[in-house]
């Protein structure tokens, strides 16, 4: 009797085993089977954009006001002084020690690479390359690994250690356009997705081209820089004005050697 | 046990179970209330057109309810002869703004834009919604929250698939 | 089939079901089928109902225009708002402070909007002073109370008795409450002595015998030499410098003793005090190299000091003086722009002057620096001042501004404590404060503490329960910046200078009502001159009325508006008058001397500095409080990029900036590795800083962009505020912020 309850036991513990992971393997493969599809065919005459940053340090006077700028814009929480002697208050745009010949701080959001290291270790196709080039994150889909983080060589994704507090009526001042990440989900930059989105629809039901004058200051790290040191854009087109700051002499990458092709690009100090 | 306790004991095993669960749904059906009273029935029969209201259709994410300045445009003057219809000149009156019932409610993390659909897609709006022609007020929601509805639809409709296209 | 009775046995398994049983499993199904219920949607934002606006649809939303208010600079910004409820600040593209930049702070505004700890409504204490036991009452109660007990106050013939700490300048509503004041009739309208406006106050004052805001043509300058850490970072000149530096970014050259957080081309570290000896000594090597048009100049005292001579002071070898000379020479129109902690010393006002002397030298007149004087409020009716109001106002100041104690302060409101101690010249019977936090932001706290005690009345208008509103009798909750109407004068100055509307972004979230209703609301109650000197309803109306029409017009829709000059076809309706440095007399000396010469005159005395001569005063080394011996540093504090001077609790991000210069949690003890091997400590050890009135646990941070000899410690968070000594130039009042010397330790 118990050896047949044994292998029953067994049996049935392999049978769940292996749906598990015939389950999570479909569901990645089916993220990334939809992700991978292409993009709309709204726009069948427009080649694909490679959507992209250029930080100008020499511009940048680190003031941090990107860094709230993309809080707001992107309901991420304060977490309190305790967490933050832990490192844990979240940036998508951060501030990390001085780099590429500058004396000062280096601004830094997510470097959405051509190659990106996330999205090749997330179990569960939680991260994928848009069909335009940003990195995403469907924070549904996140279980909470953090893979990812271990992945990323930039050390940008945050990891929701707790659930974030919106006291008082702090709910209130949530952008509406961004669904607020609950505990236990990775969450990082995603080039105000949202706000591309919104320009490109609106440009097509003004029935206009998107120009780039219309996306330099998009994202809201970019709208807010006093100086205009941020500028985003599409890389793909050699007129835009990310395309022209790409070619100048103190246009440089963060870590080129790691072969993940960034797409965030610095200017160097002019000195 | 005797036969009559066995039956209230299998009645009971069903029936409380059952009026959990409906107490559990009823929290999460939305309020059926609609904030004034108001017949799509009766709208939809003097040919008015859905986004005669809902203007936000054809330029915004969200489809919008009509404001009361909105409703006072043909309203101001007395329409038909439903015993409820003076009281919109009532509110206007007391600047009693209406505060219309959502029925239709995405996940939060759903991204839909009526623009795209009813001006850069052309669609109708009975493609989604029921026929509202034989309703009075809705008190259901008519939109299926799920995602493989829209995918099915998006992939016959070469849409975007693209995760970001919905997600936020 | 007959079940066995019911045994102390225990039941037998699955086929038997005794009620009990049946009972239970039918709760635990029910249970386990409750949990099983959909959970509340994680992602979904539901926010708390706002009180219902007439014509929001569902899912609207408007961009409303209106002016920060979280520093003097002003900036224009655009406010995102969907379905009543503000969700994003932007700067306004068209705004010709900021052009459409934001520095953190106004991004992080709509922190204090919502925030928790918000006063809801008006408060009326029922415990001691002190106990936090608060009451809430009514408006109409709250207002009745002030309205009486003023109206009191009157009756006993003492209105001067009444003192208002008025933390705002450069608005309209500052502009309504100095006019209830003249009304009332007292002389107590006491700024807090802003470090971000002081140093732009004291200059054209002197120089030009006006009282306004300087603007200076950035595109066009050469070289900028930024005098104070701050000037960059946090000054009300700050977002200005940078948005204007876009198109052409000139070389800047940063003189202070701590490295600013951006980017310069190179930085001069200098002694804290030493900025004017800094100046003089670029006078004169400017003079004697002939370098400059020097009419006029040879009169500045203090013109002869050499370089090598102001080395002792300034901490700056010659051989970079006359470097830094000719630089400025040779890179015309230069600029010298200063912030608050530049004249924040025991020789500010002579600072300033010396500041002043060489901008004039290098170019001004090319540089076409344009000020902007007496803004016209052409709608308002002239001031009714009864006999009463006029003889009241003419009494000595009860902070000393004014008299010889100080005779070219405009505030002084470091000397109210002791006054209100010393009931000298006179007790105060009332004691009303806005937009400040004296107990937590100004140097002496128990003596802030003590003084309010004495106080009999204390009325705080503060929109948090803050240190000063805790000992208050009543708090009367203003509205935040974004909920209220006002009219501003940027002290970010632009060519042509501009004023700037505020209008309320969303209804107010609390019962909390606008600082210009309340004072429009006691004049009412007081009636009488008062009343009809404040003639109108709300401050909406004052706002709207002011100016004329279609200046309104043009304002409403760009959200700032131009102040136009004499010779603008849109100038008749001119709502300010803008004076051309270029066509004043060219040796502007003279007019400084006319001011000086003038002032002190208050309470009837001269100031020997008045009398003795040129008017000018001597220029004198600065003086620092504590011996040397015991405390052989100098305190440095800074305001951070995000300072905001009161309320830094309601801003959480701005407390999480990954920037040191941002001033995150912890407090940071900042010294150069120099000291930091001197007193054996490492960066990172807790330490405990200490001056001969206070002290303060810090953590250390060791860095070359500190100089030697120098603790540079962030203001804006509890602390250090206690350290510094409430030493103050005689001569215009302002607070020694550098003047005090500590000592540094590890905390064991």
């Amino acid at each position: 009797m118990k050896r047949d309850d044994d292998n029953l036991r067994d049996s049935r513990r392999k049978l769940l085993a292996g749906l598990a992971v015939s389950a999570a393997g479909v569901l990645a493969a089916r993220g990334r089977a939809l992700a991978g599809e292409s993009a709309t065919s709204d726009e069948p005459d427009k080649r694909p954009r490679r959507w992209g940053l250029v930080i100008d340090l020499d511009r940048c006077v680190r003031c941090g006001g990107c860094v709230v700028a993309c809080q707001q814009e992107n309901n991420v929480a304060p977490l309190g002084p305790k967490q933050a002697v832990r490192t844990r208050p979240i940036h998508w745009m951060d501030f990390l020690p001085p780099a590429l010949g500058s004396s000062l701080p280096t601004p830094i959001p997510c470097m959405h690479c051509e190659d990106p290291p996330c999205v090749k270790v997330c179990p569960v196709g939680a991260t994928y390359q848009s069909p335009e080039g940003i990195t995403a994150q469907i924070w549904e889909r996140c279980i909470g690994c953090r893979h990812c983080m271990v992945a990323c060589p930039y050390a940008r994704r945050y990891f929701n250690w707790s659930e974030p507090r919106w006291p008082g009526d702090e709910l209130s001042s949530l952008n509406p356009d961004v669904a607020p990440r609950p505990r236990g989900v990775v969450e990082k930059c995603t080039l105000c997705h949202h706000r591309i989105r919104a320009a490109v629809e609106r440009a097509a039901v003004d029935e206009e081209p998107l120009s780039d004058e219309a996306v330099r200051r998009l994202p809201a790290c970019a709208q807010s820089c006093p100086t205009q040191a941020i500028s985003f854009g599409d890389l793909s087109d050699p007129e835009s004005e990310v395309s022209r700051l790409a070619r100048s002499p103190r246009a440089t990458r963060l870590l080129a050697e790691a072969g993940t092709r960034p797409k965030v690009i610095y200017l160097r100090e002019d000195t | 046990m005797s036969h009559a306790r066995r039956s209230i004991g299998t009645v009971l095993v069903i029936a409380v179970p059952a009026l959990l669960i409906a107490l559990g749904m009823a929290r999460h059906t939305p309020a059926a209330s609609m904030g004034q009273a108001m017949s799509h029935k009766r709208h939809l029969a003097k040919e008015m057109k859905c986004r005669a209201c809902h203007q936000g259709v054809e330029g915004q994410a969200l489809a919008s309810f009509p404001t009361l300045a909105d409703c006072m445009d043909c309203h101001k003057m007395p329409q038909g002869n439903d015993p409820a219809e003076p009281s919109v000149r009532a509110r206007a009156a007391r600047g009693d703004e209406i505060s219309w019932g959502r029925l239709n409610r995405l996940a939060g993390h759903v991204y839909f834009s009526h623009a795209a659909h009813v001006t850069l897609a052309s669609m109708k709006c009975e493609d989604c919604h029921q026929d509202m022609t034989a309703i009075d007020q809705p008190t259901a929601p008519d939109i299926r929250p799920d995602m493989d509805g829209c995918v099915a639809c998006h992939r016959e409709k070469h849409a975007s698939v693209d995760c970001l296209a919905c997600h936020k | 089939m007959k079940r066995p009775p019911r045994s102390t046995e225990p039941a037998a398994a699955a086929s038997h079901l005794g009620r009990r049983e049946l009972l239970g499993s039918a709760a635990l199904a029910g249970a386990a089928l409750l949990g099983c219920r959909p959970k509340k949607d994680p992602y979904r934002i539901d926010k708390p109902p706002v009180p219902r606006v007439p014509g929001w649809r569902t899912g609207e939303e408007r961009w409303v225009l209106s002016t920060c208010a979280l520093c003097e600079a002003a900036c224009g910004i655009k406010v995102r708002v969907v379905e009543g409820r503000a969700v994003k600040i932007e700067g306004n593209p068209e705004h010709p402070v900021n052009r459409g930049g934001l520095c953190s702070r106004g991004q992080a505004a709509l922190q204090a909007l919502y925030h928790p700890e918000r006063v809801r409504s008006p408060l009326r204490r029922t415990g001691s002073r002190g106990s936090g036991q608060w009451k809430t009452i009514s408006w109409d109660e709250a207002i009745g109370e002030v309205t009486a007990k003023l109206a009191k106050l009157r009756a006993a013939g003492g209105p001067e008795r009444l003192v208002l700490i008025d933390g705002e300048t450069g608005t309209l509503t500052h502009n309504l409450w100095a006019r209830f004041l003249l009304a009332y009739g007292s002389p107590n309208h006491v700024g807090m002595g802003s470090t971000g406006s002081a140093a732009v106050e004291l200059d054209t004052p002197y120089r030009q015998g006006l009282y306004g805001w300087r603007a200076d043509d950035l595109e066009r300058t050469g070289l900028l030499l930024a005098m104070g850490t701050d000037l960059l970072a946090s000054s009300g000149q700050a977002m200005h410098l940078q948005c204007a530096s876009r198109a052409r970014r000139p070389r800047v050259i940063c003189v202070s003793p701590r490295r600013p957080g951006c980017r310069v081309d190179e930085w001069i570290p200098i002694a804290p005090g030493g900025y004017g000896a800094l100046a003089l000594a670029l006078v004169h090597v400017l003079l004697r190299d002939a370098l400059v048009d020097s009419r006029g100049f040879e009169a500045l005292p203090g013109a002869g000091r050499t370089p090598e001579e102001t080395t002792q002071v300034t901490g700056i070898p010659a051989e970079t003086v006359e470097r830094l000379a000719h630089a400025l020479a040779e890179n015309r129109p230069a600029l010298v722009a200063s912030d608050g902690s530049v004249v924040a010393a025991s020789n500010g006002l002579s600072t300033a002057i010396a500041i002043s002397a060489l901008n004039g030298l290098l170019g001004e007149r090319e540089r076409l620096a344009r000020v902007l004087g007496t803004v016209r409020m052409a709608g308002w009716p002239a001031p009714t001042v009864d006999a009463l109001a006029a003889a009241r106002r003419a009494v000595p100041r009860v902070d000393g501004a004014g008299t010889a104690a100080c005779p070219f302060g405009q505030s002084r409101v470091q000397a109210l404590p002791a006054a209100i101690a010393s009931a000298k010249p006179y007790p105060v019977e009332a004691l009303l404060v806005r937009g400040a936090n004296p107990l937590a932001t100004l140097p002496g706290r128990q003596a802030w503490a003590a003084a309010l005690q004495r106080v009999p009345f204390v009325v705080s208008f503060s929109p948090w329960l803050d240190e000063t509103a805790w000992l208050a009798d009543l708090v009367l909750p203003e509205s935040l910046f974004l909920e209220a109407w006002d009219m501003v004068w940027p002290a970010a100055v632009t060519d042509p200078p501009v004023l700037s509307l505020r209008q309320p972004v969303v209804g107010p979230v609390h019962g909390t009502r606008q600082s210009g209703d309340l004072v429009l609301a006691l004049a009412a109650g007081l009636g009488g001159s008062i009343g009809s000197a404040l003639p109108w309803k709300r401050q909406q109306d004052v706002v709207e009325t002011s100016f004329p029409p279609q200046s309104m017009a043009a304002i409403k829709e760009k959200g700032a508006g131009r102040s136009v000059c004499a010779d603008d076809e849109n100038c008749k309706h001119g709502l300010g008058e803008i004076v051309d440095l270029e066509s004043t007399t060219p040796h502007e000396f003279a007019f400084f001397a006319r001011r000086i010469a003038s002032a002190g005159t208050r309470d009837g005395t001269r100031s020997s500095e008045a009398a003795a001569g040129s008017g000018l005063p001597p220029w004198e080394a600065p003086r620092f409080s504590g011996d040397p011996l015991q405390f052989p540093l100098h305190l440095v504090p800074y305001r951070p990029a995000p300072f905001v001077a009161d309320g830094a609790h309601a801003f959480p991000w701005l407390s999480e900036l990954p920037l040191v210069s941002g001033n995150p949690w912890p407090l940071r003890a900042e010294i150069n590795p120099a000291d930091a091997a001197r007193f054996g400590v490492a960066d990172g050890d807790e330490v405990l800083v200490e001056s001969s009135v206070g002290s303060c646990a810090a953590v250390a941070l060791v860095s070359d962009g500190v100089r030697p000899g120098v603790v540079a410690m962030a203001l804006g968070k509890s602390g250090v505020v206690d350290l510094v000594v409430p030493d103050e130039d005689r001569l215009s009042g302002l607070l020694a912020w550098q003047g005090t010397r500590v000592r540094l330790r590890r905390a064991s």
